[in-house]
């Protein structure tokens, strides 16, 4: 019995519970990352995350950003036509979930990391830039904050750095790289 | 074969359970949620969303001056750093600075205008029109009751000092006070002892050798943030440049802890230990002996009472005696300062004990004209002169020294809201008023420190909320100059002193003077930048490009650009100033005795003796920001005020232990307090804290935060650095 109540909770821990914990919202529209990138198109991350004229990251394209090669849909998947119709034609904003949107008591730039630190895009984004569909953001039903953040796996051990962009993975870049890692350095 | 589960089993079943449960990650991220959840609940406030720039100013917390760099939400400021480079704050902030910008939304925030009403002990603080304050104060000001009008200056040279003076200048009896400093070397004590009328005086700390500090926070928030770096810098160096720091003090505070060696000096004696020193050093031939004669008249004049006669009566046996240190030690340490010059004594005193008398002032100055240690880098030197924005003859009154003042002498006492960093005993500006309804008014922007006494509360705009300047900070050696700008709205009811001020003469002359109705603090400030530029000296630190560059290569319209944003003008060093000679036992003919009295006296004879210690802006609003109540509340890496230290020995023989509620009693009253054993502290010595009270920053309306300085006696010369006490289980 004593096995059957261990094995039950490991399985209600590591399996039932994650699911639990966090809810799934899809992307109101598919967007692959690999056609646009690589050997495909050939875009670069910079082409459409751009800058404004301050230097400061403007992040998710608006859709006029789609609208010169997307003004009529080039395939014939319902995503591109729902692309084109309620979007790029209408000139509404595609309501994009975002997987990594930091708490509000967090500032982050872009600008800072990317273009002073020269770091690149995988470094926190992984193969984000390489996925053929848009997976659906997972969000904790308790704290409403995305499982981007604080790591996509449940466990943080400190000395092993999860994929993620918690305060634990700024935290150990900034050491490894001998950067100021105060308090206020982030936190508003 | 039963398939009947037994409790065993159900027991086993659970064992297994809670087994498995720590072993997965629901407990723990289940803790964790649980308190991100807490950061989101709707009511607690969190930073708009918007634009983020970033802006330069000064901390105004304290009257160092560091330089800010402040990150805004379009125009909300939502976080402060320091600024690389900076000549006074060197990048950094203190734990004050650093969340400076959140005491806007501090509980005892004032946002409207209160008078206190009620009699003695029973009085509270009722909301009244600005318009009837003003009134209440006009008549006060012009009624015929005997006293002056004195307004109290907590930091003093800013602008906002000169409006002050000015203002004091129109009435008949205007009295402007400088308070009791820790930072500042007095000008009476400068004149008396090196002749130099006017001049201001800093220590050059940073370029010393040798540095013997006589109970004074060289390590812990003293100087500016600048100097602490380039000293702490200095005690790493190798070889002959090291820096090496002597603490004398009764208490093993921070700056004993950090020092080279610590010197643990019987609470008082520190006067018979300079002249012990002064004994060996002249002793032992290690100053220049034939030129000090020559230069002063009361060195060795034979009378009998020359100050050599007097460092005859204390030999290092004597000496040691007296104040604990062995003599062989007294000896080397006076071999030591003679042998690693450049040697600086520095003898501001402590933020809670205040500082020295005149008298043990006069005899640290001595030991620094002993070893030569004025004039020069990494001596005592003179700054340069700050240009002011208006001058004596634009009818500004003269500074006063509050200790200078007679008592009972003010009717009408007008406190400045800045925070001078240095916590003072009311009781010690209560003797100043006149005994029959005197009127205490308040310019502040909480109800914290003075403010908490007053009778009028008029709120003033807080940090960041107005256009303000910072002087040179007192211990630096260099003159320094920068502004600070309005960078969010001010809250409540506040208003400009300026203003009220101007509101006021208005109210009592017949024909308000013109000139000063049409001053405005931007306009001054200007002016004193003008004549800052006109002096072509000095260095400009511009914090938006990190460049220092000569004041002789800008423009003027670049210079007020580079101030306007949070630059920092920073003078050159200056020449020596020639002193025609000295007065080793002050200009005071009748010093030889005060002097002798003060280092002979013996403290501590069957009773305990009290002594207040804290931090820079103990008992005032710095202390009250969210940083600081982790450090007090949470962490208890300090303890909070009204918590009494005790050697563990004193403590057995009081019947008290760790923890225990005690009485402390001194004959000016008597302080419910936390008793703490600590074997650092000297047996017979009370280290009582002054600080924030137990849970005051809930408080709107702290009562009794400086319940220990209320019980400190207030000596003839204004101090109140020792007070013989007892202390009893409550």
């Amino acid at each position: 019995m004593f096995f059957a109540g261990l094995a039950g909770t490991l399985l209600l821990g590591w399996i039932v519970f994650p699911y639990l914990i966090f809810r799934s919202v899809d992307q109101p529209l598919q967007f692959s990352h690999k056609t646009h990138t690589g050997d495909n198109i050939g875009l670069k991350c910079v082409d459409c995350h751009t800058y404004d004229k301050d230097g400061r990251f403007i992040g998710i394209p608006a859709t006029k950003v789609c609208r010169p090669c997307h003004s009529e849909p080039v395939g014939t998947s319902n995503e591109d036509t729902r692309l084109v119709t309620d979007y790029v034609n209408t000139g509404r904003e595609i309501p994009w979930v975002v997987y990594s949107r930091q708490p509000e008591n967090v500032y982050f730039s872009h600008a800072t990391h990317v273009r002073l630190a020269g770091l690149k895009c995988q470094s926190c984004h992984f193969g984000h830039a390489y996925t053929s569909n848009l997976r659906p953001a997972r969000f904790s039903r308790i704290s409403g904050y995305s499982l981007d953040i604080f790591g996509r796996t449940l466990f943080n051990v400190p000395s092993t750095p999860s994929r993620g962009m918690s305060m634990d993975d700024c935290a150990s870049c900034h050491r490894a790289k001998g950067v100021n890692e105060s308090c206020i350095g982030c936190h508003k | 074969m039963s398939s009947k589960i037994s409790r065993r089993d159900w027991l086993k079943l659970i064992g297994g359970s809670v087994a498995g449960l720590i072993l997965t990650p629901l407990p723990w991220k289940l803790l964790d949620e649980s308190a991100k959840w807490t950061q989101n609940w709707s009511w607690i406030p969190v930073p708009p969303k918007g634009r983020i720039n970033y802006k330069y100013t000064a901390c105004t917390l304290c009257p160092m001056g560091c330089g800010v760099r402040v990150r805004c939400v379009e125009n909300r400021p939502v976080g402060l750093s320091g600024i690389a480079g900076d000549p006074v704050g060197a990048g950094s902030l203190c734990a004050m600075g650093i969340a400076g910008h959140l005491l806007r939304y501090h509980p005892s925030r004032l946002l409207h205008p209160l008078r206190r009403v009620g009699d003695g002990t029973d009085t509270r603080l009722m909301p009244i029109a600005a318009e009837d304050a003003a009134s209440d104060i006009a008549r006060a000001i012009s009624s015929e009751n005997r006293g002056s009008v004195a307004i109290m200056d907590m930091q003093p040279s800013r602008t906002l000092s000169y409006i002050y003076r000015r203002f004091l200048g129109l009435l008949n009896e205007g009295v402007y006070i400088n308070p009791p400093s820790t930072s500042e070397i007095p000008a009476g004590l400068i004149y008396s002892v090196l002749h130099c009328r006017g001049a201001e005086f800093g220590f050059d700390a940073e370029n010393a050798r040798t540095i013997l500090s006589f109970g004074t926070p060289v390590l812990d928030g003293w100087g500016t943030p600048g100097q602490f770096k380039a000293i702490t810098e200095a005690m790493t160096r190798s070889g002959n440049s090291r820096l090496r720091i002597t603490q004398v003090e009764s208490a093993h505070s921070r700056t004993a802890q950090l020092a080279d060696e610590w010197i643990p000096v019987k609470p008082g004696t520190e006067g018979a230990l300079a002249l012990g020193l002064s004994h060996v050093l002249l002793a032992e031939g290690l100053c220049d002996i034939g030129k000090l004669r020559e230069r002063s008249e009361d060195f060795d004049n034979g009378s009998g009472r020359s100050f050599r006669e007097l460092t005859k009566r204390f030999s290092p046996a004597n000496v040691g005696a007296k104040t604990g240190i062995p003599a062989e030690k007294i000896a080397g340490i006076a071999r030591e300062l003679a042998a690693n010059k450049p040697s600086l004594i520095v003898f501001g005193g402590s933020h809670a004990g205040g500082p020295f008398s005149l008298e043990e002032q006069i005899l640290f100055m001595d030991l620094n004209i002993l070893l030569g240690a004025v004039g020069t880098k990494g001596e005592l030197v003179a700054r340069g002169e700050l240009p002011g924005p208006l001058e004596r003859n634009d009818h500004l009154v003269d500074e006063t020294q509050l200790v200078d003042l007679p008592d009972h002498s003010i009717k009408v006492l007008i406190i400045d809201g800045a925070d001078s960093g240095d916590a003072m005993p009311w009781s010690l500006i209560r003797q100043k008023l006149v005994a029959t309804n005197p009127i205490v008014i308040s310019f502040a922007s909480h109800l914290a420190g003075a403010a908490r006494h007053a009778d009028y509360l008029l709120p003033s705009p807080g940090y960041m909320e107005t256009t303000g300047d910072l002087p040179s900070p007192a211990s630096a050696s260099l003159a320094s100059y920068r502004i600070t700008r309005q960078l969010d709205t001010s809250r409540g009811q506040s208003a400009e002193p300026l203003e009220f001020l101007k509101r006021m003469a208005a109210m009592i002359a017949a024909h308000p003077d013109p000139d000063f109705q049409s001053m405005t603090t931007e306009g001054l400030i200007k002016r004193r930048i003008d004549r800052i530029f006109s002096g072509r000296r000095g260095f400009v630190f511009d914090p938006a490009s990190g460049e220092t560059t000569k004041l002789s290569r800008l423009a003027g319209p670049r210079l007020h650009e580079i101030m306007e944003h949070g630059g920092c003008w920073t003078d050159e060093r200056a020449e020596r100033v020639p002193s025609m000679g000295f007065s080793f036992l002050g200009l005071d003919g009748a010093s030889f005795d005060r002097i002798a009295s003060t280092a002979e006296r013996d403290h501590g004879t069957g009773t305990l003796t009290l002594v207040p210690v804290g931090t820079r802006g103990a008992g005032t609003i710095a202390q009250e920001n969210t940083i600081m109540t982790k450090l007090y509340r949470e962490s208890d890496l300090m303890k909070t005020g009204n918590t009494v230290s005790i050697n563990p020995v004193t403590g057995k023989e009081r019947g008290l232990t760790d923890g225990a509620v005690a009485a402390v009693t001194t004959e000016s009253g008597s302080a419910r307090v936390t008793v703490r054993l600590d074997a650092s502290v000297m047996p017979g010595v009370l280290e009582a804290s002054v600080g924030p009270a137990p849970r005051s920053f809930e408080r709107v309306e702290p009562q009794n935060d400086d319940a220990i300085l209320d019980i400190c006696k207030i000596e003839s010369n204004s101090t109140w650095r020792l007070t013989s006490a007892e202390i009893s289980p409550a």
